[in-house]
């Protein structure tokens, strides 16, 4: 007896997200490790601030998010990356699964990650403070502890960037070539355009960054999932 | 180049190898499960939110960073100090800024006053002062200091001591040499980006001239020599 039955993408997206999370898992098990030889281990502080003032002079070292944040922000890049490379394509096969849903649930994990590795860096930022509070009582100055929420989403916001731009690259690169120069010329445009205007861009407010970079993870999602339909055809 | 390399290539290659490498140890060594990892990841989580609770409840910094109305205030106070030096009023010196006090002793009528340091009395205000009180052959030296404000934090507590003697009946003044002093602040904010912002926005440091001031109290018989130029007289 055969079966006929119909699954919608909507199922199938479901399905491979699902399966996909869970495959996928060491990936956060690295952006752990990472955190833990960038934040903890290696770096001193994120930044420091001297001043002179008569025979006095006071250097601040100032313990912020700055490095949890790169740190998140490359692991989303590469991994978004590695997602996309034939390696992690021959798993696709698993599963019922086309280039178009197995891109849109390479974004659901992608933005799934990015959620949990944001709680990850905020994680390794608290157990940072603690290695300073028990290696420096004295010169210690907790300005603010609790994070604020624009912060955690200009957080969530620019890793899932970093995973967009990630994804929209690995697909690129098998896609057509009539897509492929396109996009990573666009994508030139777009990251020469970011350098020029970066001191402006960081002017604005955290919660207009974090709409800007949301914007452009999603413009980033709807080109992936373009092109990995149009490589449907082309499919070996 | 060389730190170009290291800065951006290197993290991207750590982080390719260390994915790599954990993704082909958890098809190989059945030790790395999904479900042990992601225990693994959740005791992680559960750590760092010990490690929070711990601070909040139990950390206490013993160095208080202003606020900006705080330093808007104490900025209004220090520019009035700045009035009163400039009428000869030496009533702001108050008790409240008082550090220390050499009494020191003297032959004749003249006292000769030689400040030494790596740029010559720039660390101190110095004045004299006319007194009634004291007897005559007598200088009464008093160190104040104010205020010193620098990222919030008050620092006079930290500015050392001057270094004030008497020899071959000349009144010395020196200033101690360089000290530093290391702070650890936590900000759990964007580093990049508060900084660029301050720029336009307040000042973070509050260098002050009128910090260190050194009164010498002299009676009304004695002449205070200064060859440098650097003692006013004060009332």
């Amino acid at each position: 007896m055969q079966s006929l039955t119909n699954i919608s993408l909507k199922t199938i997206v479901k399905k491979q997200v699902k399966w996909k999370a869970k495959l996928y898992i060491s990936a956060l098990s690295s952006l752990v490790i990472l955190q833990i030889i960038f934040g903890i281990l290696l770096s001193s502080s994120g930044s420091t601030s001297g001043y002179g003032r008569g025979n006095l002079s006071v250097k601040f070292s100032i313990y912020s998010l700055d490095m949890f944040l790169i740190v998140s922000a490359f692991w989303a890049f590469i991994v978004a990356i590695l997602f996309t490379t034939k390696a992690y394509r021959i798993d696709d096969l698993s599963v019922i699964s086309s280039r178009t849903s197995s891109a849109i649930a390479n974004i659901f994990v992608m933005i799934i990650y990015s959620f949990i590795a944001v709680i990850i860096m905020i994680s390794t930022f608290y157990l940072k403070v603690l290695e300073i509070l028990l290696a420096e009582k004295q010169s210690f100055i907790i300005e603010n502890l609790f994070i604020s929420p624009s912060i955690l989403l200009l957080c969530f916001s620019s890793i899932c960037l970093f995973g967009a731009i990630g994804l929209l690259l690995g697909t690129s690169f098998k896609g057509p070539t009539l897509i492929k120069v396109p996009i990573i010329l666009l994508l030139l445009i777009f990251i020469s355009l970011v350098s020029i205007n970066l001191n402006s861009l960081m002017m604005l407010p955290n919660l207009i960054i974090s709409v800007i970079y949301l914007f452009v993870s999603v413009l980033c999602f709807c080109l992936t999932i373009w092109i990995a339909d149009k490589s449907e055809v082309s499919r070996k | 180049m060389k730190a170009t390399f290291f800065l951006f290539f290197m993290p991207l290659l750590l982080v390719a190898a260390i994915f790599l490498l954990l993704s082909k140890l958890s098809k190989k060594i059945k030790i790395w499960t999904p479900e042990r990892i992601m225990i693994g990841i959740t005791s992680y989580l559960v750590l760092g939110l010990t490690a929070f609770l711990y601070i909040s409840f139990f950390a206490e910094s013993k160095i208080q960073a202003l606020s900006p109305s705080e330093m808007k205030q104490l900025e209004k106070k220090l520019e009035q100090i700045q009035k009163y030096d400039l009428e000869n009023d030496s009533s702001y010196l108050t008790e409240d800024y008082k550090k220390k006090t050499w009494a020191l002793k003297y032959e004749g009528d003249t006292l000769p006053v030689i400040v030494n340091g790596d740029d010559s009395g720039s660390n101190y205000i110095i004045r004299m002062r006319y007194k009634d009180n004291i007897d005559s052959g007598q200088a009464i030296v008093t160190y104040y200091q104010l205020p010193v404000i620098i990222d919030g934090i008050d620092l006079s507590d930290k500015i050392p001591l001057p270094n004030v003697y008497m020899e071959h009946n000349e009144l010395f003044i020196e200033s101690l040499s360089e000290q530093q002093v290391n702070y650890d602040r936590i900000k759990p904010t964007l580093s990049i980006l508060d900084f660029n912002r301050d720029v336009e926005q307040e000042p973070y440091a509050m260098d002050y001239p009128y910090s260190n001031v050194l009164i010498i109290d002299i009676p009304r018989s004695t002449v205070l020599e200064d060859s440098q130029g650097l003692v006013q007289y004060i009332r």
